[in-house]
């Protein structure tokens, strides 16, 4: 009995051990397949037909989770644009997120190939197809975005890295396409970028489309991200025939486009002091009502340059500036300021070091003394004096500290 | 002073140069309070006052050493939309009713933000844009001999159970002329980008520029610069910039 109870309970054993081995079999089989998911990218297109986000995004390694560790073809990516898309109309932040990351890696990711990505990318801008991504117009380094607008800006700040990459002159085609109409101010704004990028001659189209840009009133009224970003152009391009323009945008009522105007004028002057002092000396009423912004703008001046500092003394002896602003000259020689960022198309430029401060002090204060001995500048040798003792205990502050 | 610095994938963090020190009765203050009897001991040594002119008129601000020869402040108190840059900027360490640990002045003034920086969901005219803004100063000299701040990129710090303060040299209701100290009863919220706000304390006009310092581990960090009050305000509402990767990348990488 006790011999037939030990034989029945071997075989319930072994019957369960074969049960677990074989369930344990179709675990590994399960967990093996699923980090695979190449067939649902291939077919993503397919299986997200007439399929809701949840449902697509419920997929195990659904098409955003997972891509294929090769070279996605275009029409691969295609079927993917379409379905990110779908996913920014769907307005889940994280989901979108993820997509656009997603995005990123299809064309800057190890897998990547430029060409198939600038194929894709023309493709699909060609459809017309869009959607909001819910972020803003931000510029990072070197002038590519870090965040886009629309699923088309995206695209078009992609395409131009990948052209970059490729030699490929396909940003710039598409670009020039895209700026022949005002359809969307963002767009122009990395369009111009990539104009800028691809071709070197082009300053004086692009300064033609930075004042079409201006004078459009529909974006001008409500004007977007990207439409400020791309005040930078005016910057690029030198195009000191919208100063009149930069100059009512910046007095009239405060608006955003005021402070991008103003971050302009800034730049024009610092990049351009020679040009910009000369026509605002031609054209006395330019900041008339607001001179001390002017003084700003002069103060820009290399006075170690002769032609800059000729029409800085220019300025000094003008009639129409009056002692405030003079007085705003000379301290805004002594403590001149800057914007500082990430731009579409000109260089992220540092604040100013101690060393160059330095030198800066050192081409103020022989200026000073030479304009001391000058007659022209008799009328404000009180204002002279003042800012030679100011440089003085500067100078004294300067050695205190490295005695230190 | 010995360096200290840490760092980890995600954040950056750039810890004091000075000892370690416990803020005296560092509790929650709604109101701004003077701490002019801690303004020699860390981290309140690294505050100073800043003075400049917007035109014919002058002002009082707050600003706290953060590199060597650089002083963080908000961009609002170096530059205005219709005096343009301010001038006569110089930062007084330690001010004290007349006294300072060092005085120095402004070789460079900067403003960390470009074209777009007005736009905004809360507010888009220039002036907040402005005041949500990051500025600086360069000094032509060292205001605390090369000691500088401890500062963190770290927004969780505003937003977290970390012990906040506000500091700065208020001018309204107080004089601008001693250190004070506020601090939140609640958590910050994000309102847009890094500007973040507090409804449970207040600063008021002169504390713009000065820093929120972030308690973390006994260790004092700046981890934001306040920018916005109520108008009279020593009342409730109060909004600081936070550190982000941004000024984070200027302040490791450029400022001297």
């Amino acid at each position: 009995m006790k011999k037939h109870l030990l034989i029945a309970g071997f075989v319930v054993l072994g019957i369960a051990l074969i049960v677990i081995l074989l369930r344990k079999g179709d675990a590994l089989n399960s967990a093996q397949k699923t980090p695979g998911g190449k067939g649902r990218v291939e077919n993503a297109g397919a299986e997200r037909k007439g399929a809701n986000i949840a449902e697509v995004e419920s997929e195990v390694g659904g098409p955003l989770v997972e891509l294929p560790r090769r070279v996605m073809t275009q029409p691969e990516i295609l079927a993917l644009l379409d379905h990110v898309a779908e996913v920014l109309r769907s307005g889940d932040p994280v989901a979108i997120k993820q997509a656009l990351t997603r995005l990123d890696e299809v064309f800057a990711g190890k897998h990547h190939d430029a060409a198939v990505g600038i194929s894709a990318i023309v493709e699909f801008l060609k459809s017309g197809k869009d959607a909001a991504t819910g972020e803003g117009f931000v510029v990072g380094e070197g002038g590519v975005l870090v965040e886009s607008t629309t699923l088309r800006v995206f695209l078009m700040d992609q395409l131009g890295r990948l052209s970059r990459e490729a030699g490929s002159s396909a940003a710039l085609e598409v670009a020039r396409v895209n700026l022949l109409r005002p359809d969307s101010a963002d767009e122009w704004a990395v369009s111009m970028r990539n104009v800028a990028w691809f071709d070197p001659n082009s300053r004086e189209f692009l300064a033609d489309r930075v004042s079409t840009m201006l004078a459009y009133e529909p974006w001008r009224k409500n004007p977007s991200q990207g439409m400020q970003e791309a005040f930078d152009l005016i910057v690029y391009t030198g195009a000191l025939n919208t100063v009149p323009e930069l100059e009512g945008i910046m007095t009239g009522l405060e608006s955003p486009l005021g402070r991008a105007a103003a971050v302009a004028m800034d730049r024009l002057a610092a990049s351009q002091p020679l040009e910009l002092m000369t026509l605002l000396n031609l054209k006395p009423e330019l900041f008339a009502s607001t001179p001390l912004l002017r003084s700003d703008l002069f103060a820009h001046a290399d006075l170690s340059n002769p032609a800059q500092r000729q029409q800085a003394e220019a300025y000094l002896v003008r009639p129409d500036v009056n002692t405030d602003e003079r007085g705003k000259f000379f301290a805004s020689l002594l403590q001149s300021g800057q914007f500082v960022s990430h731009n579409l198309t000109t260089p992220f430029t540092p604040p100013e070091t101690p060393a160059q401060a330095g030198s800066r002090m050192e081409v103020l204060s022989r200026t000073l003394d030479s304009w001391l001995a000058d007659e022209r500048f008799s009328g404000f040798r009180g204002d002279l004096t003042r800012i030679g003792e100011v440089i003085k205990r500067i100078d004294e502050e300067i050695k205190a500290d490295a005695v230190k | 002073m010995k360096s200290i610095m840490k760092s980890s994938l995600i954040l950056t963090v750039f810890l004091s140069l000075s000892p370690l020190f416990i803020a005296g009765n560092a509790a929650a203050q709604a109101t701004p309070t003077s701490v002019a009897s801690l303004r020699n001991t860390n981290p309140y040594y690294y505050v100073g006052r800043v003075t400049m002119n917007h035109g014919s008129s002058s002002y009082i601000g707050s600003g706290t050493v953060i590199k060597p020869s650089s002083v963080l402040t908000a961009g609002h108190n170096l530059y205005d939309r219709t005096t343009g840059w301010s001038t006569n900027v110089v930062f007084q360490r330690s001010y004290h009713n007349g006294t300072y640990a060092s005085t120095t002045s402004a070789s460079r003034l900067f403003i960390l933000g470009g074209y777009s920086s007005a736009v905004g969901t809360y507010g888009s005219t220039s002036s907040q844009a402005f005041s949500r803004d990051t500025g600086g100063i360069i000094c032509f000299t060292r205001p605390m001999n090369g000691g500088y701040a401890g500062w963190w990129q770290n927004p969780a710090m505003l937003t977290g159970t970390a012990y906040n303060m506000s500091l700065g040299y208020g001018g309204v209701v107080h004089s601008g002329k001693e250190l004070l100290r506020s601090s939140p009863t609640r958590v910050f919220y994000q309102v847009y980008g890094a500007w973040y706000r507090n409804t449970s304390y207040g600063i008021e006009g002169g504390m713009s520029g000065g820093p929120l310092f972030a308690q973390s581990g006994g260790n004092w960090y700046v981890v934001a610069v306040n920018v916005s009050g109520d108008t009279n305000s020593i009342s409730t509402g109060s909004g600081v910039r936070a550190i982000d990767v941004d000024t984070a990348n200027l302040i490791k990488t450029n400022l001297p």
